[in-house]
């Protein structure tokens, strides 16, 4: 629930504005020159960092909206693109890397979307772009957005007009009434992170259950869309074999494989930042405790034959629905990809050829080789 | 001699640093007028620790002054209902007092009903007007008065007041100390623990903080490696789902402990390793495997090979240590022998 509505000065002629004031009635209002009121009244709140999930700051993007994915050294990158249209999310992960990035983090959305459509043409134009994928999905949850903006009723038809990159949108919500009926020409991914009930319950506040979730899947599916599914992060903990089969069993009672474009594993990862945060904001919360070491990127990780042995297990589950459908692991080195999938990316080319390929099949994007 | 001979109006000015209610807020100042009066100890409620910011009353030193040159400066007392009086400021001369045997003294005694939030100020006053509280007094100030001052006014009241720096990190740090047992709020000011140490046995229970101050206590550990040993219990009790002081008291910790043939330094090192083991097993059976394996390649002691750190990357390094040319040769020819044996493949596949 937004319950303070900031308005940078710059940007309150646009549409967009009057409606989200509109939408956003019970919320407190105000113009601000700049972020720093806001940002004062975040830092003195006692929990900032809950706090930026209640105030949305609507302002312009001042960078590009089309940027590169931080992603991490020493590690296999998939090459995701961000399209940058807000920051942080309303749901509240106790893992989220969202909490430790942004300084202090707070709900923005960018209304200079004229930019946004323009960056987009310019790469729609070229004959040979850069890159063939692009997610929201990155810097905020893709569909939050969707009560307040209808953002998808714009994005979906504009990449539904071309051929050459896809636009994937992932999300933890069930938020897809606005993508029924659109002209999405396949073009749009629509993507879920996963995790079992158990987890949802106690990491995931404020999102979709799981239920939910695969049902608001399968109405995609139904309307066309493909789909995506991201085991992102897998947790270890007493029961975590149980949970993920039986996860994975729903999932494909409820969707096709052969509409799945891919699927992403990635094991529970954190900067040593974001550790005392969620000490102090979950206190409850077991995650932090199993045997995390540090990895080549600063980042903690479980230690490597545990992430081994998780995955094996999952990517096995999988493959018992799915046999063809491509699997990949999110930041992960050759040797977990060799002992687990019996290959290193760069024998296919690389990873991001390889989630280009399966866009190319599943979602009808031209050839440019 | 009358117990009230000697009776004189002075006057006690409590200058306000900063508002502590909104009415306090319109006058600066405030006045109380005391009469010097003589006072039985027997009237004094010694146990009436309302006005004490230290935790303990030692007045072994006080009494030899007061024995040798009498009680120079009278305590402040104010009247508690009844017949009887509380000691605002003066506990150590009050109690030197009692331990001589006098059976009255001297004091200043303030008037009527005076404010519980101007007393502790009185208090703290006459403490730093000659020496700096130390931080278990500013924590029991900042315990006694925050119900009085307005919620967001806390450090910009209290720093100056009690004299720490006026930032929210140090206050939170300081505030949490008043919930430690008194043995080891003590044990911070005797340096047996270190303030952070302190402030990170404030997120366990009483039962597990003294579990750890007790082994503290007995090791002497450096501050780090102090912290080190809260973070793994800590962990391990979340973990296991046990409390940590179950953890400080299982048989391993107390084989340790307990090893007569181990120095204080060597207990220390044995209760980390054995710490680190029950947090992170599998690492540590990852680590007994590879030094079995390299058991088996016979390096000798001028080859070293270390795996890469916590196994996680793919470097291995080699280090070489060689006098002369032909000893140099020499490692060189059992490099290369290493490297056909079955064991050093084994090493670089299994890690």
């Amino acid at each position: 629930m937004i319950s303070s509505l900031y308005i940078d000065k710059a940007v309150c002629e646009y549409p967009i504005v009057a409606i989200l004031k509109e939408r956003l009635q019970h919320a407190s209002i105000s113009e601000v020159e700049d972020s720093t009121a806001l940002y004062r009244a975040l830092s003195a709140h006692a929990d900032p960092i809950g706090q930026g999930k209640r105030i949305l700051f609507l302002t312009r993007n001042r960078g590009r909206f089309i940027r590169k994915c931080p992603g991490t050294r020493s590690y296999i990158c998939c090459g995701y693109q961000i399209l940058h249209i807000g920051t942080y999310c309303t749901m509240d992960c106790s893992y989220c890397i969202l909490q430790a990035y942004f300084h202090p983090p707070v709900l923005q959305y960018f209304v200079n979307q004229e930019a946004l459509f323009a960056e987009l043409d310019s790469l729609f134009a070229c004959n040979k772009p850069p890159f063939r994928r692009l997610g929201t999905g990155e810097f905020t949850d893709s569909l939050i957005w969707e009560p307040w903006t209808g953002l998808s009723k714009m994005l979906v038809p504009y990449f539904g007009r071309q051929d050459r990159i896809v636009l994937e949108l992932k999300t933890k919500t069930c938020s897809v009434e606005n993508l029924k009926g659109l002209p999405h020409n396949k073009k749009t991914i629509v993507a879920w992170s996963l995790n079992p009930p158990a987890v949802i319950r106690s990491e995931e506040r404020h999102t979709a259950s799981l239920e939910a979730r695969l049902q608001a899947a399968s109405r995609c599916e139904a309307w066309g869309y493909p789909l995506a599914f991201h085991f992102d992060p897998l947790i270890l903990y007493d029961g975590w074999e149980q949970d993920y089969k039986k996860l994975i069993e729903q999932l494909f009672a409820t969707v096709s494989a052969h509409n799945i474009v891919w699927i992403s594993l990635g094991s529970f990862r954190f900067m040593p930042g974001l550790k005392p945060v969620i000490q102090k904001r979950f206190p409850q919360s077991g995650i932090l405790y199993g045997e995390f070491v540090p990895g080549l990127d600063g980042k903690l990780r479980y230690f490597k034959p545990l992430r081994i042995e998780l995955y094996r297990k999952v990517a096995t589950w999988i493959r018992e629905f799915a046999p063809d459908v491509l699997i990949y692991f999110c930041m992960e080195d050759e040797k977990v990809w060799k002992k687990v999938l019996g290959f290193v990316p760069a024998e296919r080319g690389g990873l991001p050829r390889m989630l280009d390929t399966s866009a190319l099949k599943h979602c009808g994007l031209q050839n440019m080789e | 001699m009358s117990v009230f001979l000697k009776e004189l109006k002075c006057y006690v000015f409590l200058f306000l640093l900063q508002p502590f209610t909104a009415e306090d807020a319109k006058s600066k100042e405030m006045k109380y007028e005391y009469e010097e009066k003589t006072v039985p100890l027997s009237k004094i409620d010694l146990r009436d620790t309302t006005c004490r910011l230290g935790i303990s009353i030692d007045a072994d030193s006080v009494v030899e002054s007061i024995e040798a040159v009498g009680l120079i400066n009278p305590p402040v007392l104010a009247g508690k209902g009844g017949s009887m009086y509380r000691i605002v400021c003066g506990f150590r001369r009050v109690k030197a007092c009692q331990i001589l045997g006098w059976p009255t003294i001297p004091a200043r005694v303030l008037p009527g009903v005076v404010p519980l939030p101007d007393l502790l100020k009185l208090a703290i006053l006459d403490n730093r007007a000659h020496r700096c509280l130390n931080v278990i007094e500013q924590a029991r100030g900042i315990h006694k008065l925050t119900a009085y001052i307005h919620p967001g006014n806390e450090i910009e009241v209290l720093a100056p007041l009690l004299g720490f720096p006026p930032n929210k990190k140090v206050f939170t740090k300081i505030s949490t100390l008043v919930e430690l047992p008194d043995e080891i709020q003590a044990g911070i000011l005797d340096e047996t623990i270190s303030f952070e140490v302190a402030v990170d046995l404030c997120k366990f229970t009483c039962m597990d903080a003294i579990s750890f101050f007790d082994l503290f206590k007995k090791l002497k550990l450096s501050r780090n490696k102090q912290r080190e040993i809260i973070a793994l219990v800590g962990e391990i009790a979340v973990r296991e789902g046990i409390w940590p002081a179950e953890i400080l008291q299982c048989q391993q910790v107390s084989d340790i402990m307990e090893n007569p043939d181990l120095n204080r330094n060597e207990k220390g090192s044995k209760l980390r390793a054995y710490l680190k083991q029950r947090r992170f097993p599998e690492l540590a059976r990852a680590e007994e495997t590879f030094r079995e394996s390299l058991k088996e390649l016979k390096l000798g002691s001028h080859l070293h090979l270390t795996p890469p750190p916590y196994f996680e990357g793919d470097t291995y390094s080699l280090r070489m240590t060689f006098k002369s040319l032909e000893d140099f040769n020499r490692c060189r020819r059992d490099l290369e022998a290493i490297s056909k044996k079955a064991a050093f493949r084994k090493i670089l596949t299994d890690f």
